[in-house]
């Protein structure tokens, strides 16, 4: 019988089993790049002054976050938000594009990213398992190599020098070596890579100031 | 009226690291949408201008009455397709090889949702049953109650293998 109503954490009651106050909660981090991809998005839509998301979605203007807190990197990948569908939404429910030329840029982007936030996390992947099986759906015509996607990614198709932190200015696809094709396809553009000790020093102003000065 | 104050995102970042596993092992206890939960309530605190006072039971209190919402609503009912594995571990493996987390997993989504829900906030979560009352709109009393009936419960279901 437990008779008294302990408010401290640590002076659970008394017949407690300590083997069950002892598990520990399994991780979270499948549903980190998701959260903080629609946390940054958000974020910058707001700096940005978007105040609606379908007209961020019109002025192909948007910036991902995913914030590896396991390594303490931070990833950026600015690109357009074509067929984002409503940042915010739950996991479950997705984010449909519409267009089915748009779409395949957005998986693009987000499989690059997922990619590069993998490496980051000691090439395990981060996101859901239902996303993955929605990129792996799409990337055929994406021109995204599936094997990014899952364990064991293949660090030499991106490149081993662009370290954990990458940044890409409006990107359209990625070839399979990793390189950036133009929305033109005129010309090639490789991702520029920021110093990781950059980032992390960077105060949040000068973060929003870099992605206004990109735009 | 516009609204541009966010959460900075560090913060955002650091609540992270400090609260989503449980957070996530609390919405577990509230249903199938609990990892859809998880996200809902970290993009309601991005969006604050400011930390909570009390991050976590802030957190839980808007994933739970998420999940409320949802279960209200049929059409997010059918609209949903939760991939996810048939057994998931709500717990890291531990470290005594006769605990099985996911049968102890199993166990808590076998409570009562009320049982499960408590006990996942105050044992695991470190929420006081004060900070409890409040989330799940009860007394301090009555929350303590099906804490010690959870327990009961877990303590008999696994009696046969664990020596205490």
């Amino acid at each position: 019988m437990i008779d008294s109503i302990p408010e401290n954490p640590e002076s659970f009651p008394r017949d407690t089993p300590s083997w069950l106050s002892q598990l520990r909660p399994s991780s979270a981090s499948s549903l980190q790049a998701s959260v903080f991809y629609h946390a940054g998005y958000e974020a910058a839509r707001r700096e940005l002054g978007k105040n609606a998301w379908q007209r961020a979605t019109l002025v192909a203007v948007a910036a991902s976050v995913i914030i590896v807190t396991g390594s303490g990197a931070l990833l950026f990948t600015l690109g357009k938000p074509i067929g984002l569908g409503i940042p915010g939404r739950s996991v479950s429910e997705g984010n449909a594009p519409a267009a089915p030329d748009k779409s395949r840029e957005l998986r693009s982007q987000i499989a690059y990213a997922a990619s590069a936030s993998s490496i980051a996390n000691n090439n395990q992947p981060i996101l859901p398992a239902w996303l993955q099986s929605q990129f792996q759906r799409a990337l055929p015509t994406a021109n995204v190599p599936m094997n990014l996607l899952g364990p064991g990614v293949e660090l030499g198709q991106i490149g081993a020098d662009w370290d954990k932190i990458i940044l890409m200015k409006s990107p359209a696809n990625f070839d399979n070596a990793g390189n950036t094709v133009s929305q033109s396809n005129q010309s090639l553009e490789k991702p520029k890579p920021i110093e990781p000790q950059t980032w992390r020093s960077m105060r949040d102003d000068q973060i929003k100031s870099l992605l206004k000065g990109l735009l | 009226m516009k609204n541009d104050q966010v959460l900075p995102l560090d913060q955002l970042s650091k609540a992270w690291e400090d609260f989503a596993d449980r957070l996530l092992l609390i919405a577990r206890s509230f249903g199938e949408s609990g990892e859809d939960a998880v996200q809902e309530a970290f993009m309601a605190l991005s969006r604050q201008p400011k930390m909570p006072d009390e991050p976590l039971a802030w957190l839980v209190k808007v994933a739970r009455n998420q999940v409320l919402q949802w279960n209200r609503s049929e059409q997010r009912r059918t609209q949903r397709h939760v991939v996810r594995a048939k057994d998931t571990a709500w717990f890291e493996n531990s470290e005594q090889e006769s605990i099985d987390v996911l049968d102890v997993s199993e166990a808590l989504k076998m409570l009562p949702a009320d049982l499960s829900e408590v006990v996942t906030m105050h044992l695991w979560g470190q929420l006081t049953f004060e900070q409890i009352a409040d989330v799940v709109g009860s007394s301090r009393s009555t929350v303590h109650r099906r804490y010690s009936d959870a327990i009961q419960i877990l303590r008999q279901r696994f009696s046969c293998h664990i020596e205490r």
